[in-house]
């Protein structure tokens, strides 16, 4: 059986430390514990660690399961912890940071379809400069679990019936200049 | 594309997948209205919320992007920064705003 407790010399508060500098993090450090965000998240019944949580082992340092939970890929961005987070704290945007060193340092649930959905939309992008939803949909059913597609056979063809299913590979004129400046700020990151 | 129209319209990639009607919807009411509107020529993804998730720093330059292409570089086109657009994807939205701003 896993050990369910953490010690503190697993906790790298180096790392934390660091984490709380980034712009719009700073202020997770005035984390009062409430509990407003995980009161008010939508999501938060079908997470691994609630929101609450998140915060607290960010501050203090618990790295590697922060960036392991699904928690972080369950956030839909609907900004409800913010707008009710009595010490201001952005939580969506602590929540984007985590998800980009999830993938950074290749932490996040290699299965799970969101992270790799977000990865599948954004060589998308890249490459053609618009989405499209379908192929974005089939690529990320094909890298996390095919079946899934039997499942979605039924919503696909209602939605194919009323139009609004496209098959049409989206591309725009000047996506040239558009990988030259993923190129660029790839330099930044 | 010519400068007759009043309104920019910024449709976003969902509005062109998934949310056609919405887009129908839309384009046939300011039909009605009689208020001109016109597609921004040659948009590009906004990134949504997923492009966050992956690179910070594109994802704020593609939606720069899609603005100054238009607005900036090509001087035939500097009336865009007078027009209001209209951007019915929320997050498209929202991004517009903070543009702008």
């Amino acid at each position: 059986m896993e050990r369910q407790i953490r010690y503190q010399r697993e906790a790298d508060l180096e790392w934390a430390h660091k984490f709380t500098k980034h712009p719009n993090c700073e202020r997770l450090l005035l984390c009062i514990q409430c509990g407003t965000c995980s009161g008010t998240c939508p999501l938060s019944v079908y997470m691994d660690l609630t929101p609450r949580q998140v915060m607290a082992m960010v501050r203090e340092g618990f790295r590697d399961d922060v960036l392991r939970s699904k928690t972080i890929w369950l956030c839909a961005s609907c900004y409800a912890c913010s707008v009710e987070c009595p010490q201001n704290i952005k939580i969506t945007d602590i929540m984007y940071r985590l998800k980009r060193e999830a993938i950074q340092s290749n932490l996040y649930p290699k299965r799970f379809p969101i992270p790799v959905l977000a990865q599948e939309f954004c060589e998308l992008v890249r490459r053609r400069g618009r989405n499209s939803e379908f192929w974005v949909v089939f690529r990320m059913a094909f890298r996390s679990n095919p079946f899934v597609l039997l499942t979605m056979a039924r919503t696909g063809w209602d939605l194919w019936r009323t139009g609004r299913l496209s098959l049409r590979m989206e591309r725009i004129q000047r996506v040239n200049e558009l990988q030259y400046i993923s190129a660029a700020s790839k330099e930044v990151d | 594309m010519e400068p007759s129209a009043k309104y920019l319209y910024y449709p976003g990639c969902s509005l062109k997948g998934t949310g056609i009607a919405y887009e129908e919807s839309l384009l046939t009411t300011f039909r009605l209205l009689e208020l001109p509107i016109q597609e921004l020529p040659d948009w590009n993804c906004c990134g949504a919320t997923t492009y966050m998730s992956v690179s910070e720093t594109s994802a704020s330059c593609w939606r720069q992007e899609t603005w100054h292409w238009h607005a900036g570089q090509v001087p035939e086109t500097c009336w865009l920064h007078a027009m209001p657009v209209i951007s019915p994807c929320a997050r498209a939205r929202n991004w517009w705003h903070t543009i702008r701003r």
